[in-house]
């Protein structure tokens, strides 16, 4: 029977953008370390459910949803969770949000939405290709009372940087095992004065010993780059995704480094900071050499868990997975489940990306996010 | 190739759609560092054309494009002539501006620099890269903008069959393709001569393209290929030539040396040792927002991902040329 309700305008909205993001980007869901759906599901399996007790935990403190997605601080990492109704592509019978009903299901996705606007300033899914995390007296602020180092008097600069940047870029893809934006923001790009730009990346939670020990070795556990750039073209997606209109290091003006306790690194700590992320990356390589799968599913769900630490912190609990939870990496009938999630998404998304236009390509995958959060696969297409 | 060899080899190509990057026959002498834009063809020049035009087969669709300098413009215009007076049937296209003279900069320090070196001095300084980019536009560029322009036409309409697309354009167009891709060198064989050119095949069953040039000076019948082996999505910009290195596994990894093309099916960290040895890297998946894609953008090396089979068309030690604005991957081939 075609239910013919109405759907919340905001999640019409956001599963637009997600869609239309999916269409552009090939829908080809990295495969490392495992295929991304796997991950999908692993997630959903035990994350919309504590999120959603730990958020009732800290509203019945007194906290808002403005207090809340404040302790989350960067958004592209939260615009992943609209990911997670994916694990249940038109596998009948079971809701894709482990444990919760319906209702509680769109719970989570409108929290998701609602958390994505206050830290984006309200544009939600970056639609103009800018992820402004700051105001606009923040910014100048910032450019006022930071030391900037020019690239032009410095210029190893703009060949050392690159090298540390790839190596901090590939140290936050392992400690977070394939999803990099869990430690790396990339927010920006501000428009200052005379043709610059300047563009902040910013690698956080580098430090998680009790998941990798190997991160110990990691000399900080935060690192901001603040990089003013002269007429360069800079643009950001949702997911933390940038590109720009040539080569960024060639149009790098002034660059200022701040870590956990030193700003404004000059180029030989720059240089000992590459030397000792690359080892400690050597380090995490050597670790992950010989992972199984139920390795990476267990890192998965310490991680999951780990990206709800600072909420935790602020109930003083410990933010560890229990062990039931962690018992499921090694369980085969989820990775059974897993595996049939990741087939019927690739059915069903796979088909309508290779069989049909841009346009009808972004509905179907859209419907097919709405039907599956509002557990409504008769309910009438409404693209 | 001398253009009664080009014409030659022309009617010989079985390819339904054939392009023909063609330099502009002879033109007046130039008045010393002035107008040489506006320089148009000696009568010669004419004559050329229209022989040329009438030379042309006669069962195909002639169409003809032209770079916007005058002298360019005049030569398809005889070449239509020339068609037209031995009943063929031709088709003005217009200008297009990647067979202009994006080559040059800075018109008064080319010619100083000329002057001074001797043309192919410069030539080789500037094909090797070793010029100054205010002076001379990079010649990876001038390829990649000619290659996407003629293959954008050539590709385009599946209904214009058995047609030839004859570009007009300048030598020093022609210079760089020659030399980087299909690796003539001018010290050997001559510098490009009024209506040179260099013809590109497609063919319709695997969707390659072929560029051949003939060693006419020489009088040895060998024929250079250019192939486009493979095509995929453009994610980082330039143009290199290199030897491929295929990484399967991390074993791999440690064959990996400086100034190789990496090509693999897709990255991760353990990568890292190889990809900053890269020179360009190629990928079976990914599209432009992957992970591969961001790699070879910062770290400012061209990049071609979701080819789909690269990892099963490449092999290490394959000498290619890769077009990262174009997503082309040519692999080149040469014998006698």
């Amino acid at each position: 029977m075609v239910n013919n309700k109405t759907y919340s305008e905001k999640i019409v909205r956001a599963y637009k953008a997600v869609s239309e993001w999916i269409v552009r980007g090939l829908g080809q869901p990295p495969q490392w370390p495992r295929n991304l759906m796997e991950w999908v599901y692993y997630q959903s399996r035990f994350f919309p459910k504590e999120f959603l007790r730990t958020t009732k935990k800290l509203e019945k403190k007194g906290f808002d949803l403005y207090q809340i997605a404040k302790l989350f601080q960067y958004p592209s990492s939260v615009t992943h969770w609209l990911y997670f109704p994916e694990s249940n592509f038109g596998v009948r019978g079971e809701y894709w949000a482990y444990g919760l009903s319906t209702q509680e299901g769109i719970e989570f996705i409108e929290k998701t939405i609602d958390i994505l606007s206050i830290l984006r300033k309200e544009d939600t899914f970056c639609n103009n290709f800018k992820n402004i995390l700051l105001k606009k007296e923040e910014i100048i602020e910032l450019v006022q009372s930071y030391e900037f180092i020019e690239v032009d008097q410095n210029p190893e600069f703009s060949t050392v940087l690159p090298m540390l940047n790839m190596t901090l870029w590939h140290y936050a893809i392992l400690i977070q095992g394939g999803l990099r934006i869990y430690s790396q923001e990339l927010h920006g790009p501000y428009s200052l004065d005379d043709d610059e730009t300047l563009f902040v990346r910013e690698y956080f939670n580098l430090k998680p010993t009790r998941i990798w020990e190997f991160t110990s070795a990691f000399p900080y556990d935060k690192i901001i780059f603040y990089e003013i750039y002269k007429d360069l073209q800079i643009h950001v997606d949702m997911f933390g995704h940038y590109w720009t209109s040539s080569h960024p290091y060639h149009k790098l003006a002034r660059v200022s480094i701040i870590t956990d306790n030193k700003r404004n690194l000059d180029i030989h700590e720059v240089k000992n900071l590459y030397k000792k992320s690359s080892d400690t990356l050597n380090l995490g390589n050597s670790t992950i050499k010989n992972f199984s799968r139920m390795d990476w599913y267990k890192k998965w769900i310490e991680l999951g868990y780990f990206g709800l630490k600072p909420l935790k912190d602020v109930l003083r609990e410990d933010w560890y997975p229990p062990q039931d939870i962690l018992t499921m990496a090694k369980s085969d009938e989820e990775f059974k489940k897993a595996q049939e999630s990741g087939q019927y998404h690739l059915r069903l998304v796979g088909t309508a990306l290779t069989t049909l236009s841009k346009e009808k390509a972004v509905a179907e995958i859209c419907n097919m996010h709405l039907k599956t959060i509002y557990n409504e696969w008769e309910r009438k297409d409404i693209l | 190739m001398e253009n009664n060899q080009l014409l030659e080899c022309i009617s010989k190509v079985s390819s339904n759609r054939i392009a023909v990057l063609l330099r502009h026959p002879i033109r007046a002498e130039p008045d010393r560092h002035k107008d040489y834009y506006n320089i148009p063809l000696a009568p010669e020049g004419r004559k050329m054309a229209i022989e040329f035009g009438k030379k042309l087969p006669r069962d195909k669709l002639v169409r003809i494009f032209h770079s916007p300098i005058p002298r360019c413009r005049e030569t398809a215009e005889y070449i239509k002539k020339g068609i037209i007076s031995s009943t063929g049937t031709a088709v003005l296209m217009g200008e297009k501006d990647f067979l202009s003279a994006q080559f040059i900069i800075n018109p008064k320090d080319m010619i100083n620099m000329i002057e001074k070196m001797g043309i192919s001095n410069f030539a080789r300084k500037w094909l090797n890269r070793e010029l100054d980019k205010k002076i001379m536009e990079d010649p990876y560029k001038v390829i990649s903008n000619m290659l996407n322009g003629v293959l954008y036409f050539m590709q385009e309409d599946s209904d214009v069959r058995h047609a030839i697309d004859v570009h007009v354009t300048h030598d020093w167009n022609i210079l760089p393709i020659k030399d980087i891709l299909l690796n003539i060198k001018h010290e050997d064989v001559g510098w490009p001569d009024y209506l040179d050119g260099i013809i590109l095949t497609s063919d319709s069953n695997d969707k390659k393209i072929t560029l051949r040039w003939k060693d006419v000076a020489k009088k040895v019948h060998w024929e250079i290929g250019c192939k486009i082996v493979l095509k995929g999505i453009p994610a980082s910009p330039g143009m290199v030539r290199g030897n491929v290195r295929i990484i399967s596994s991390l074993n791999d990894i440690g064959y990996m040396r400086v100034g190789e093309v990496l090509v693999t099916s897709e990255t991760n960290p353990q990568y890292l040792p190889a990809l900053i040895k890269s020179i360009a890297i190629i990928t079976d998946r990914g599209g432009i927002l992957s992970h591969p894609a961001i790699v070879a953008r910062e770290l400012g090396v061209p990049g071609v991902v979701g080819t789909s089979i690269a990892t099963k068309i490449l092999q290490t030690g394959d000498y290619i040329v890769v077009d990262g604005d174009n997503g082309f991957i040519f692999q080149c081939v040469g014998g006698e």
